[in-house]
Order: C-alpha cells, then structure tokens, then sequence
C-alpha cells in the first residue's frame, strides 16, 4: 500500500497549491485528479472557457463604443459558439502545461483517477481502466469542488436547457436565452451573451442581482446590461421549466407569466462535489448546505481530514481556493502558513468588468466615500468607456483607505491597486501626492481621493461650525 | 468467379479513396438548399418550406422523422409547414441530414439489408454519443452528427465495390472485402463530410475514429465517435466480447469515462436499439 505525507483529492487550484506547498517542504505529495490533466472546472469548463467567450464578447462591445457605431460589428446570426472561442484550445492547453509543469517541478507525484475513502486513514483510488490502489496518508485535503446545483424538477437536458457546465458546448450562438439566477455566474453568462446579440432574460426571486456588491457597482451593471438589449425580471419564482420538445424551451413564473427561448441557462447556485467520495467512511457528513465544515485551518471534524476550496461553500473563488489549499498544507504538516490573509479581492466578469476589495460604505459605519466617474478621466474618454466608476471607501476621519469597489474596463485589474494601498495602510494622500500615469483609467484613484480629501476638508468644517 | 479482391481492385479503391475520385452521392438541390438555408440556428421558415415543396420525397422523410417519438412525442405534426415552425432550425438540420444519409448514402441495390443494418448502427452509434456528450457535458447536437457519420464511408465504399466488381465481371465475396472497407470507410466516409461540406471538425472525427491518440485531447471527437462505434454494437448485437471491448475500450480515458458511467451507457442499449428500430 502507497504512503504519503500528504494526499489531495481534486487537482483545481485548491488542490493544486495544497500538494506544491507539502512538495516544497520536502514531504511526499500525492494529488489524484479523475480527468486526464489537473486543473478542475477551472480550466475545463468554468473560469477559463467562459472568461475566453467573455474576452471575444467583450470585444465587440468596446469596438461598438469606441467607434461609435459607424461600423456595423453584430455577431451573423448562426455564428458557430466555438468560433467565438477559437483560441480556447490553445489557452486551455497552455495552462494545463504549466500547471502539470509546475507539479512536475516541485515533484509532486500525480495519479489519474476517482478517490473514496474507505475509511478514516485509507483512500482508494479507481483508476480509468477500473484499476484500485489504496492509499494512506498523514494527511488529507479534500478539494474536489463544486458542480451546479441541478434541481431534480428543472428538466437540464445539457441540449435545451443548460447548467454552466454545459452552456458552451452550444453549437450555435443561441437566438434567445433566458438565465434563470441573478449570481455571479448567471450574470457574467448574460452579459456575455447579451453583447454577442443573443436576446437575454436574467429572471431572479431576489430584488437586485449580485446582492454582494456595491449597489452603484449593481447599477451600472443593470444599465449597461439594459443597453446591450438584456432584460432583468426581478422578484419572479419559475415555477416551471420545460422543453416543449420542439423549438422552445418556456418558463412559467410564480406570477402565472411564461417566458420562451431557444435555450435556457439554469444559474442557481453550485453544490459541493462529493459523489462517489464517500466521506461517510471517512467520519464525515457534509453539512446543510452540502459542503464540508472547516474550522479556521480548514480542518475538518475528523483532526487529519482538510477540505478547502468550492467544497466548503463560498467564497468560492480560485484566488482563495489557492490560499486555502496553501494554508491547510501548512498547518496538516505544522509549517507556518504565515499571517492570515484577510483582504481577498473579488473579481466579477461581467461586461462591464466589476471589482471590489476590503470594506464597503454599508458595513463601514460613518465612511467618506469618493468617486470617479471614468468619464472625467482621459483615458476613461479615449477608450470611450465613461460609464465605469471607481468608489474609494475610507474611514470616517477620511485618512485611511478601507475598500476600493469599481465598475468598467479592467476594473479586476485596477483593483489591486487598492488592494495595496490597504494592505500597506497608506493613507488616502498618498493617491495625490504622487504621480500616476497619464492618460490611464488608474487615475481614477487619484480623482476619487481628492473627492475624499474634499469631503473631508468639508466635514472638518462642518463640525467646526457645528 | 468469385473475387479473393485482390490487389487491383483494393489499389483502384484505394486510389480513389485517396485521389478524391471516390464517386460521392451527390446531395440533392433541396437538401443542398435546406442545409444551406438552416446554417446556425436561425432561417427563414417560409424560405425553407418553399424548398421542401420541391422535393416530395425529403419532405415525406422529415415528416416521418418529426412525427417518431426520439424528436417529438407530444403533438402529431401534420404539415411541412407545421414541422419547419415547430421543429426549429437545429432539430430540422439534423433530420434532413438523417434523410440525406439514408437516401443518399445508405443505399445500394442488391445490398439493401446489409446497407439497413449499417444505417441502423450509425443511428444508434448518434444516439448514443449524444448520451455520451450528456455525460461529459461535450455538445450533444454536434455528437449526434459525429455518431450517424462516423460509418457513412461503408456504404458509398460497398456501392464502390459493388460497381467495380461488376465492371471486371467478378462476383463479390462478402468476407474478403470486409478487410479492405474496414481500412478504407474512415477516409471514405471522411470525403463524404467534405463533399457534403459539413463541418471540417466533423471530418476530422470520422476520418480519425479509428486512428486517434488516446493521449491528445484533439482527438475527443474521433474517440467519441469509435467509442459510439463500440456501444452501438453492444446496443443491436449484444454480446459478452462487445461489451467486454466497449468496457476496455481506447477512447475512455480520453473521453474521461469511468467504469460505473461505462455501466450506465450499456444500461441505455435497449432504449436505444427500440428508438432505432423506429427511426430506421
């Protein structure tokens, strides 16, 4: 029987960095991962293949700002999907590559197949060719994921009505789309779709979608969502989904409303993914909502036994799957995992593009908050992308920066701009008192902290003469 | 004089496979016409009834099609009109194609039995790379066409044997041409996709389904079509060595099948051998 230091289930970026953490201290790593390259539905089927249509999608809509419609750039109707994606292949490959390489290179040894524990201290391993081979471990981490939630009675038959995991394996740009969920999936679906010229329906219960963000983040979203000719019904139940076995998919709402499309996007939510893995012979059951429950060093119940990642529940995102898995390695072999990291930045794909870090004005009690509307900007003018927004969130004294939220082009990139300035506590000033590049959309910075400085000179005066 | 199909013979076929000379059943206007007028999910249903009134005989076909249980099985559809309204592009593109592939290319005289049951399998071997493509959330329409072409060079193959065996006056022995149509018909079939001019990754998957790399991901189409190959056969010849083949076979740890999914693939073969029965 194969002994490890360390064994981890599920080779997406959770896991990934699980196993290279042990691998780098020397201890012996195994990670098992059931399809033929590590990397999970990241790279199969979720952040990278959607983010390759989004970036084609993306496209077209700058080029229909910034040329101000004179040149006529609609998707043809009956456009192949995989032709908007024709690099997908190469960009999936590549990072498949890297992240094999990188495995290689640390020497973390790699096994193909589906793991289930057989108890407590054994995992079996079932290869492809239905081969077993059992394996102990000192250590566990569990980072098998999620998958969508699919709802016994939604009728998902991958063809006519789809889950995320299956949405772009469309032969056809789809002529109408109704997305049923108003998350971070549902709406980065939509408004890709959306500006590719599909005809989109986002029908969710809840009032607003993306109910995290920052209301006028939410706002611009919703306008520009609208401009692309999106639709959003809010406060609406679908009671019913159904193929009528021919051309059309309908949802009837709560409100005795039917809806039809082509083809229907069920968004509402994913569940951790654990079949086949039978944590009951580990010692373990999943919680209510699904997902294995941690404490703070992503242990579980059972002392040796971690779980990081979507399989825990959210954030669900692959920048702190990473750290998770990073930190839960650490503490199964008693390595210092170094200070918690508390400041996580949130990237949504939407187009626009949204961002956010740190606190935001409604939990930051008494905060000065400035703006900038990209449309002040230069570069916010050239690039014809004046609807973006860049909130500062600072303390109530106006000094220290506690959150950054932006809406527009490349705002999850100009979100670590600020993700810094918190980190380092710079105070608000410093946006002013040093130079930025010019013409950039990073100016944006610069410009919502003298919009803080002002209100903050005028509050100084407020209470001076109140 | 019975043929041991001896070198000219599978030289001259082999020439013609690979010279583009292959004599390829032409489509006819209409379905020419409907394919083109079909391209992505949108057409102009008048545009594509007027069509179809000129060929009574596709027009029948679809009718029969659209009215099986596998495409409808709620409401009768009555009228070519009705059908082309109701059925949507994608569904009506995949019928006029089942048509065009029965009418066309599964078709020789004197071998109409032989040629049934090649239609029969390349129905199921469809149906089943649909599930397959279900399973692993790959594109079901696409793996459908993959399915019922990935054989469409047997036919056009045999009716090639069939005409040169009658021009050298020889009769043709059924067992010696197997080895020569089993090495040809994933070429054939693959200038029958291209003469069709349907999708290049279509050919790509029906010249490749019996020589892919397991290792290459490139190769998932040909290794769905092969491994539909394989399930169509345990589905309508069930037999302990098919099943056995089917459960050891190449293409899954490509198409990353395990042993249990493998399992409920077989479990599918009476449904889909009963939904070919009807279709074929």
């Amino acid at each position: 029987m194969t002994h490890v230091d360390l064994l981890v289930i599920g080779g997406g970026p959770a896991g990934q960095k699980a196993a290279v953490q042990a691998a780098k201290a020397r201890k012996r790593a195994l990670l098992v991962e059931d399809e033929a390259a590590p990397g999970g539905a990241c790279v199969r089927l979720g952040t990278i293949p959607s983010k390759t249509l989004r970036e084609t999608a993306a496209a077209f809509e700058t080029f229909r700002r910034r040329t101000g419609g004179v040149v006529d750039v609609r998707v043809p109707a009956g456009v192949r999907l995989e032709s908007l994606m024709a690099r997908l292949h190469d960009v999936v490959r590549a990072h498949e590559v890297v992240i094999a390489d990188q495995l290689a290179r640390n020497g973390v040894t790699l096994w193909r197949g589906r793991a289930r524990f057989v108890s407590p201290r054994v995992v079996e391993v079932v290869g492809v060719d239905g081969s077993r081979r059992p394996v102990t471990a000192g250590a566990v981490v569990v980072a098998t994921g999620s998958r969508p939630r699919n709802p016994a009675d939604v009728p998902i038959d991958h063809e006519h009505v789809l889950d995320s995991d299956s949405i772009l394996s469309l032969p056809w740009l789809p002529a109408s789309l109704i997305v049923v969920g108003a998350g971070v999936i549902a709406c980065e679906y939509a408004s890709t779709f959306a500006a590719l010229g599909t005809e989109v329906t986002l029908v969710d219960a809840g009032p607003r979608p993306l109910a995290f963000l920052d209301t006028e983040l939410v706002d611009q979203f919703l306008a520009a969502f609208a401009r692309l000719g999106g639709r959003f019904l809010p406060g609406r139940r679908v009671a019913e989904i159904r193929w009528n076995g021919v051309e059309a998919v309908s949802a009837r709402l709560d409100d005795g409303r039917e809806l039809a499309s082509e083809k229907l996007l069920y968004c509402l939510g994913r569940t951790a993914h654990l079949d086949g893995l039978d944590v009951a012979a580990a010692g373990l059951r999943p919680g209510p909502r699904g997902t294995l429950e941690v404490d703070e060093s992503f242990r579980t119940a059972v002392p040796h036994i971690y779980a990081v990642g979507d399989v825990i529940g959210p954030p669900a995102l692959a920048a702190t799957a990473m750290e998770q898995g990073r930190r839960a390695a650490c503490h199964a072999l008693g390595l210092d995992g170094g200070g918690r990291a508390h400041l996580t930045p949130v990237g949504v794909y939407t187009i626009p593009e949204m961002a956010c870090v740190g606190a935001d004005e409604r939990v930051a009690g008494g905060a000065i908050v400035g703006r900038a509307r990209f449309a002040e900007l230069a570069r916010g003018r050239i690039a014809g992308t004046e609807d973006g927004l860049l909130k500062l969130v600072c303390d109530a004294a106006g000094r220290k920066v506690l959150g950054v939220h932006i809406a527009g082009d490349g705002a999850a990139e100009l979100v670590h701009v600020g993700q810094m300035a918190i980190l380092g506590g710079l105070e608000v000033d410093a946006f002013v008192d040093h130079a930025l590049n010019f013409p950039t959309l990073a100016e944006a910075y610069r410009v919502a902290a003298l919009d803080v400085i002002n209100r903050r000179g005028r509050a100084a005066r407020d209470a001076r003469a109140g | 004089m019975v043929s041991q199909l001896d070198a000219r013979i599978r030289m001259a076929l082999a020439a013609q496979v690979d010279g583009g000379e292959l004599a390829v059943p032409l489509l006819s206007s209409a379905v020419t016409r409907v394919l083109a007028a079909t391209e992505g999910e949108h057409a102009d249903a008048s545009k594509v009834a007027q069509i179809l009134k000129s060929d009574a005989s596709l027009a029948g076909n679809l009718l029969r099609l659209a009215n099986s249980s596998v495409y409808t099985g709620r409401e009768r559809v009555v009228t070519m009109q009705q059908a082309i309204c109701r059925l949507g592009t994608v569904t009506l593109r995949q019928m006029v194609l089942v048509v065009a592939a029965r009418t066309r290319t599964f078709k020789v005289d004197g071998r109409e039995r032989q040629v049934r049951h090649m239609f029969a399998h390349s129905l199921a071997a469809a149906l089943f790379a649909q599930e397959v493509a279900r399973m692993r959330r790959l594109g079901v329409e696409e793996a459908f066409m993959i399915g019922l072409f990935h054989d469409v060079g047997r036919p056009v193959l045999l009716q090639a044997l069939v005409d040169l065996h009658a021009e050298l006056g020889l009769r043709m022995d059924d067992d010696a041409i197997q080895p020569t149509m089993d090495a040809l018909h994933a070429r054939a079939g693959a200038r029958v996709v291209d003469a069709w001019q349907l999708s290049p990754r279509l050919a790509d998957a029906v010249a490749r389904h019996h020589d892919f790399d397991p290792t290459e991901s490139r190769f998932r189409d040909a290794a769905m079509a092969s491994f539909a190959d394989a399930l169509a056969g345990c589905a309508l010849e069930p037999s302990a060595t098919a099943e056995a083949a089917a459960r050891g076979h190449l293409a899954l740890p490509l198409l990353g099948l395990y042993p249990d999914e493998v399992t409920r693939l077989l479990a599918m073969g009476p449904k889909i051998a009963a939904q070919v029965a009807e279709l074929a």
